[in-house]
């Protein structure tokens, strides 16, 4: 079956999105590349559409991870350790964000290439 | 393969190892992990109905947490009552729990690196961490034989077990608290050997001391003059509760004022030893020992109510989180509500259905702790000339000589400075206290105390039908040789200690005719008590006490909101109701504007230190300047000042209220007198009058500079600051203005900006003995250690505002109305349902 690109990001983010909250289970937070890769290989629409969605897909399986937690006790956490570590909260979520989004994309930039790899293979 | 194809799959493997190495180097991949990272910490702030399944209990545990926040404990059987406690103490309080522990074993460098090592190797030294493993093990061999040591073995092997079962449980769930995550380490496991290091650490922050080193050293410089600067007896104080009115005993004034000379090198080990108490002792829980508790108890023929009233009021260090936490503890033969240190699973001070109690410190007789100049050759000590083996000790990483008398503290040549420190007298308090949780009257409760060693504390007591105190404790008489025990003492054999105070002598009364009974930290007896009790300087000087003795004495019957009113906002100084008059009649007539505008502010005060009272700043910095001008010159002509200004501290009154000082509380009392007899001889020539007027005129010129307009209320001074225990000062709260000063109730000592105090009554308790289900308290902090939890500091508005909560008390918890409770958590055996 052909995929369009529109239909290839959704697809991509979904598979982002599922295998890397599974992966996040392992409580190795490293694994998640492998969401982003998987994705790209399965997938195959090329580096932007791979990376974008892989990024989409990583940003998204955190938040799904904050709404498993009780929100209202969040942020006061994040306060707090960000007075420890003297870093603003904000900051340390978009950390979270970044760092599991850098994670899934450099899954997808290995797994992009590898699927083209592959396909110049055969 | 294009050179460019390459660049995508390097960049992500690029991207991958900046990660890798930022989770090598630095704690952020495992601090910011979104499974097992900090966030998942907010899971365990969720307030609600639970259900948990924990290895080590026998049958369900119901933990009604109170919508105040209290957590009352219902089980089957006392096992698992301190089976549960441990392990929700835990929840809401591990990170002090085990800081307490480190603290008391002297391992902080174990957790917070070789900064500590200094404070970990004075622990060390005075015994605390060797007589805490003492302790457990007399415990543990004793427990077949005696009742006390079965009982507490089982409680702390319990305690213990659910402390652990929460550190495994936050493990599996990702919740270990912050600190832990944020240092990357794991929480260590608890022992009983803990509870007893925090058994040790308390009786070192409230009854241990260099007050006989500094002793030494003032003999030193000042010789016999010392004696008036230090009296052995308070020329002022006139209640004592134990009695023993009437002249002094002229054997324990001549044991006072029979100092042993010392040599220079025991005057260099003295200086050093000096040093390193005042620069190693602990950064958490520092308990300053000038400050002060109150309790009092009412017999029922004065009260509103026909049955006594007792008042607790704990003067502790303060911190978020704070020292004690609240519960109320059922199980079959035990039904008890109080608070709880970290660390130690019995009620301290609280009541319950049959009796009531509440301790403050007796700081009698040096703080416990005696200092010996004793010959060391080699590996042997010398006493009555003989050589004996020294007893050496290897624990933390360092090797610790003992001789017969104590710990070597510090040695030059054959010269050692040895410490006898009756907090390292193998004991079981804890294990007194769990009996005293099911006591159910006077002579059970005095009978379970007379096993109590260290920290000197005293008890007052209440049923129904008895008020009494009581201050047990191992109080050391001398033999050989009587040279003054608040000094260094001989230690070549000539002089030893020969045993206690008989029980039956320690200073104790049971309902006595005037129908009240006052215990805060004032002498507990009189002149003519026949033994050795210690000197002004180890006392409060009594001056709470006699105010809150004047008050009871005024009123004929009291109601529990009267007392609650009492300890919570009556700020009447007793020093000031003293002293002011004589400072007015020394001022009057003088024409200076200064004086004149204090003359006039003072002589319309009331004597209260209310936060809106510009005539409570002038008497403060008035005594202040005046304690300055009188014993300052006296010290500094002797070389006291500033030659040992920071190993003696600079002298200051009201318990070293004033920024960088020490409190002096001999020297308070010293001052009081010559304000009354009008002479500050032998500390200055100068006339009272002169002293007086001067202290006014610096006093006026400090407040006035300082505030300008003119509005120097006692607010923009007193206050009280509420530090987070781990230093975030993000997470302190206050400083919030209140009334009070250190000689009233509410006492604590410090003034702002620089100086607020940080302590003060740590546990707020007003017990109702007509009914104990209509009692209140409340203390400044709350349940949690956690800066995010609402329940983190909930307390400390209570506290200031004196809102003190109803201590709900149900026999069970399907007895608890809806209405009061915030959650309900079930801990059940695992595996069941």
């Amino acid at each position: 079956m052909k995929i369009n690109g529109a239909l290839g990001f959704i697809l991509s983010t979904l598979i982002v999105i599922v295998l890397g909250v599974a992966l996040l289970f392992t409580s190795i937070w490293y694994t998640v590349l492998f969401s982003g890769l998987v994705a790209s290989i399965v997938i195959r629409r090329g580096y932007l559409i791979s990376i974008l969605s892989s990024f989409a897909g990583g940003v998204l399986g955190i938040l799904i991870i904050f709404l498993m937690l009780p929100t209202g006790y969040l942020g006061p956490v994040m306060n707090e350790v960000g007075a420890i570590a003297g870093i603003p909260s904000v900051a340390l979520f978009a950390l979270i964000f970044l760092i599991n989004g850098g994670l899934c994309v450099s899954g997808a930039l290995i797994g992009t290439f590898v699927a083209r790899f592959i396909q110049k293979s055969r | 393969m294009k050179k460019r194809a390459v660049i995508a799959p390097i960049i992500g493997v690029f991207i991958i190892v900046v990660v890798l190495i930022l989770g090598s180097f630095t704690p952020l991949i495992s601090i910011l992990n979104p499974t097992t990272g900090v966030i998942q910490n907010s899971r365990d702030l969720v307030v609600g109905n639970s259900s948990i399944n924990l290895p080590g209990i026998s049958s369900k545990v119901v933990v009604v947490q109170d919508k105040y926040g209290v957590y009352h404990f219902y089980a089957s059987n006392t096992k698992d009552l301190f089976y549960s406690l441990g392990f929700m103490q835990a929840k809401e309080r591990l990170e002090e729990i085990e800081v307490f522990g480190l603290e008391g074993m002297g391992q902080m460098h174990t957790l917070f690196g070789s900064s500590y090592l200094n404070y970990d190797r004075f622990q060390t030294l005075t015994g605390a961490p060797i007589t805490a493993e003492k302790d457990w093990n007399s415990v543990l061999n004793n427990s077949s034989s005696n009742s006390t040591d079965l009982l507490t073995k089982n409680a702390m092997i319990s305690y213990a077990s659910g402390i652990n079962a929460y550190i495994n449980y936050s493990e599996s769930h990702n919740t270990v608290p912050l600190l832990f995550k944020l240092l990357g380490v794991k929480p260590y496991y608890w022992s009983p050997v803990y509870s007893y290091a925090v058994q040790e650490l308390m009786a070192q922050q409230l009854e241990f001391g260099d007050d006989s080193l500094q002793f030494a050293v003032l003999y030193s410089l000042l010789g016999n003059l010392t004696y008036d600067l230090l009296p052995t007896f308070s020329s002022v104080q006139t209640y004592y509760y134990g009695g023993y009115y009437g002249l002094p005993n002229q054997g324990v004034l001549h044991m006072s004022h029979n100092t042993y000379p010392m040599n220079s090198t025991v005057l260099s080990l003295t200086k050093t030893l000096l040093y390193r108490f005042k620069y190693d002792p602990p950064t958490y829980f520092n308990f300053s020992t000038s400050d002060h508790s109150n309790e009092l108890v009412v017999a029922g023929n004065r009260t509103t109510t026909g049955y006594p009233i007792l008042m607790g009021g704990p003067v502790l260090g303060f911190s978020l989180p704070a020292i004690w936490f609240q519960v109320q503890l059922v199980a079959p033969g035990l039904d008890v509500y109080g608070v709880v240190l970290p660390g130690a699973p019995a009620v301290v001070i609280g009541f319950n259905n049959n009796i009531a109690w509440t301790l403050t410190d007796t700081q009698a007789i040096s703080s416990g702790t005696f200092f010996f100049s004793q010959q060391v050759i080699g590996d042997s000590y010398i006493w009555n000339g003989t050589a004996y083996p020294l007893q050496t000790y290897k624990i933390n990483g360092f090797e610790v000589n003992w001789t017969n008398l104590g710990p070597v503290m510090a040695q030059q040549g054959s010269t050692a400075l040895v410490m006898d420190w009756m907090g390292n007298i193998v004991s079981n308090e804890i294990g007194t206290l769990i009996e005293l949780n099911s006591a159910s009257n006077w002579s059970q409760f005095r009978s379970d105390l007379s096993t109590w060693i260290a920290p000197y504390q005293n008890f007052a007591f209440a049923n129904r039908t008895t008020i009494a105190d009581i201050s047990p404790s191992y109080y050391p008489i001398f033999g050989g040789a009587t040279y003054n025990p608040a000094s260094i003492m001989p230690g070549n054999g000539s002089e030893y200690i020969s045993g206690s105070i008989p029980y039956n002598r320690v200073p104790q009364v049971v309902n006595p005719s005037q129908g009240f009974i006052v215990s805060s930290n004032q002498r507990q007896v009189g002149p003519s008590y026949p033994y050795w009790f210690g000197i002004s300087n180890s006392f409060s000087s009594g001056y709470r006490a006699q105010m809150e003795v004047n008050y009871l004495s005024s009123h004929s019957t009291v109601s529990p909101n009267n007392i609650v009113s009492f300890q919570g906002t009556n700020y009447t100084d007793y020093e000031a109701q003293v002293a002011v008059p004589y400072i007015l009649s020394y001022l009057k007539g003088n024409t200076n504007a200064s004086v004149e505008k204090a003359y006039s502010l003072l002589s319309g005060w009331n004597f209260n230190m209310t936060t809106e009272s510009d005539a409570a700043s002038v008497w403060f910095f008035t005594y202040m300047y005046l304690f300055n001008d009188t014993f300052f010159p006296f010290l500094e002509d002797h070389g006291v000042m500033p030659e040992y200004n920071t190993t003696l501290g600079v002298p200051s009154g009201m318990g070293g209220s004033y920024p960088n000082t020490t409190g002096s509380a001999s020297m308070d009392i010293v001052l009081l007198n010559a304000l009354v007899t009008g002479s500050a001889s032998p500390f200055s020539n100068q006339s009272m009058e002169n002293l007086v007027t001067e202290s006014v005129v610096q006093a006026m010129n400090f407040l006035n500079e300082k505030y300008p307009s003119g509005n120097y209320t006692w607010g923009k001074f007193y206050g009280f600051l509420f530090p987070n225990l781990f230093g975030f000062g993000e997470f302190n709260a206050g400083p919030i203005s209140k009334g009070g000063d250190f000689n009233s109730p509410n006492d604590a000592s410090g003034v702002g900006p620089n100086n607020y105090p940080t302590g003060g009554q740590s546990w707020e308790m007003v017990v109702n003995m007509s009914n104990v289900s209509h009692s209140y308290g409340v203390y400044p902090g709350g349940q949690s250690e956690n800066p995010a939890s609402p329940l983190y500091s909930n307390y400390v508005n209570d506290w200031i505002n004196d809102t003190y909560l109803p201590l709900l008390f149900y026999p069970a918890y399907s007895s608890f109305p809806t209405q009061e409770v915030m959650d309900t958590i079930s801990l059940v055996p695992e595996g069941s349902q």
